[in-house]
């Protein structure tokens, strides 16, 4: 079924050739997904997963010193779909606050007996989770300062969702697929709720593996501008910012690093919490009060150049001009004092 | 009787905190925590003492209030009687409470404020209001939460404190016999104090750790402290005449 769905979708595009060292600055000038085959084949834990589960285990338990971990537990009849109950009134797992070897022995189980849960450890903190796992078994962080996370499990699915960041994320043992949608696929993709996720973010509620397109139609057209890659250990691709991306782990045990960095100020917030406070303050006003502040919008915050501020006196902008850091000190305490009421 | 649950500013919307500072309102506790940021402006008001934690058996300062369980001298006929109030009395009904968040892949324990919704303070009509008219925090709930986090910072700097001096074996049980003016006699027990002949025999060494981690001036604080004690005996004679 799941072949059936998504086998007629374009591949990613693959790029070879690129060196990991160069990985950042090469990534961050693609507009599109890319899958790098190999890039990171060399690194100890990919090394170690080739051989076995049981190797690959032993490397990360090398270097675990019982730092806690969150992971997601679900039951077996689910599938592996991390998702909401039926309703949306509450999440179809249960969340445990528990260590790594919790989640290996898990792990083990679900592979000895199909009907044990399945089990989903998400975006731990290497530097946290394992110290010193990084030195060797992450992109050389020269060119840019990168999150690096992992991500431990077997048979689960997360729909699709965006991040802020960029990411590049190296799949070190078993295997993963990746169903991506560019930004403008949105509408298709039939959102769900932005404050009540499974891990953050807002996702697709379709099922991928099974769509109701009675239900979702819209879902056909974006299955059409979808892009698909399955990755084994070495393999990794870059996930452009703002690109939804579903991810699903395909044997008993998967691993995946991933590398989450940005390219601005580390001044700038979260864009998201500009959209929550727009949605307090904007969303609802009359029809023409909201087209004009559309139009002040496009003009300040969208409008890539224009006559907004050229009349004003360069060093009279204040926000409007070029934001540094003093000015965004400022803001952010003209905007706290201003929520707060 | 408490029943501490997480401040939200909708369920808690008209929460409003009428602070009375008399019997039966809330106060009424023998002793209460204490913490090493707030000796300058205890020492002068309440007598400072170790106590040890029942639970984690460490030794924390405390101040004593009374000479009974639930005895609150510093509670007047209409007003605290001290200029300054301790962090662990102004604080209430609000209280720290923990919530598991992910801050950038690490799972920690955020500080968030809870409250004691049977507190007797607590209530939708008089008194400070916890939350803004649309729901931001009140001036009033600002400083709860400041003093919170001073409370919750304060912790690990009393503990830190308190594990040293028992490690140089300053901290000696006292008893404490106090006489009242109708004869009564009243021996505080579970307190514990500086020990100055320990504390004279330092080394000069183990003086300028003291010195330097500002202890030196806590341990100074707490002796000078003690005569407050006469403070609550006068007090509690003066209930007796009455």
């Amino acid at each position: 079924m799941r072949e059936s769905v998504t086998q007629a979708c374009k591949s990613i595009q693959e790029i070879s050739g690129i060196e990991a060292r160069d990985i950042f600055t090469q990534a961050a000038r693609l507009d599109a997904p890319a899958v790098f085959r190999g890039l990171v084949s060399d690194w100890p834990l990919v090394q170690q997963s080739l051989k076995s589960f049981e190797h690959a285990q032993n490397y990360l338990r090398g270097y675990y010193q019982g730092a806690p971990v969150t992971a997601f537990i679900s039951e077996a009849r689910l599938g592996g779909r991390i998702f909401y109950k039926d309703d949306l009134t509450a999440m179809d797992f249960e969340q445990v606050e528990t260590d790594l070897d919790w989640v290996l022995e898990r792990i083990k189980e679900h592979a000895k007996n199909a009907a044990s849960p399945r089990v989903y450890m998400g975006s731990s903190a290497v530097d946290f989770c394992l110290p010193g796992f990084s030195d060797h078994n992450a992109l050389s962080q020269e060119e840019i300062a990168a999150s690096v996370r992992i991500w431990i499990g077997n048979q689960t699915t997360v729909a699709a969702h965006f991040d802020v960041l960029y990411n590049i994320a190296c799949v070190c043992a078993g295997r993963r697929r990746f169903t991506l949608f560019p930004p403008d696929q949105m509408d298709n993709l039939y959102v769900g709720p932005i404050d009540f996720t499974p891990a953050g973010q807002q996702i697709s509620l379709v099922d991928l593996n099974k769509p109701d397109f009675e239900r979702y139609p819209r879902f056909a057209k974006a299955l059409e501008h979808a892009q698909v890659a399955e990755l084994g250990p070495g393999d990794a691709i870059f996930i452009p910012s703002m690109w939804w991306h579903h991810v699903e782990g395909l044997e008993n045990f998967n691993i995946l690093v991933n590398h989450w960095w940005r390219t601005v100020p580390a001044h700038m917030g979260a864009p998201g919490d500009a959209l929550l406070h727009a949605i307090l303050n904007i969303r609802d006003l009359p029809a023409a009060e909201r087209a004009a502040w559309r139009a002040i919008f496009n003009r300040y915050v969208f409008a890539d150049s224009g006559p907004a501020v050229e009349h004003i006196p360069a060093h009279s902008r204040g926000v409007l001009g070029e934001l540094d850091e003093t000015g965004a000190r400022k803001l952010r305490a003209m905007l706290r004092n201003k929520l707060n009421r | 009787m408490t029943n501490h649950v997480l401040l939200d500013n909708n369920t808690h919307r008209h929460l409003k905190i009428n602070r009375t500072y008399q019997k039966g309102q809330g106060y009424d506790v023998q002793v209460t925590r204490v913490f090493p940021v707030e000796f300058v402006r205890l020492q002068a008001e309440y007598p400072l003492f170790f106590s040890r934690n029942a639970e984690s058996g460490h030794f924390e300062a405390v101040t004593l209030l009374g000479f009974s369980e639930h005895e609150n001298l510093y509670l007047g006929q209409d007003d605290w009687r001290a200029s300054y109030i301790p962090m662990s009395i102004e604080r209430q009904p609000f209280l720290i409470g923990f919530q598991l968040q992910d801050e950038n892949g690490i799972p920690a324990k955020k500080p968030v404020v809870h409250i004691d919704v049977d507190h007797p303070s607590v209530n939708d009509t008089q008194g400070e209001p916890a939350f803004l008219a649309h729901g931001g925090e009140s001036p009033f709930l600002e400083r709860v939460s400041s003093i919170l986090r001073t409370i919750h910072d304060g912790h690990e700097a009393s503990q830190a404190f308190s594990r040293l001096l028992v490690g140089l074996e300053l901290v000696e049980s006292l008893r404490l016999e106090v006489e009242f003016r109708d004869g009564s006699k009243h021996e505080l027990k579970g307190l514990y104090t500086i020990n100055e002949d320990k504390l004279r025999e330092l080394n000069a060494g183990s003086l300028e750790t003291l010195h330097r981690k500002g202890y030196l001036q806590n341990i100074y604080m707490m002796l000078a402290s003690l005569p407050n004690v006469a403070r609550l005996v006068d007090w509690k004679n003066n209930l007796l005449d009455a």
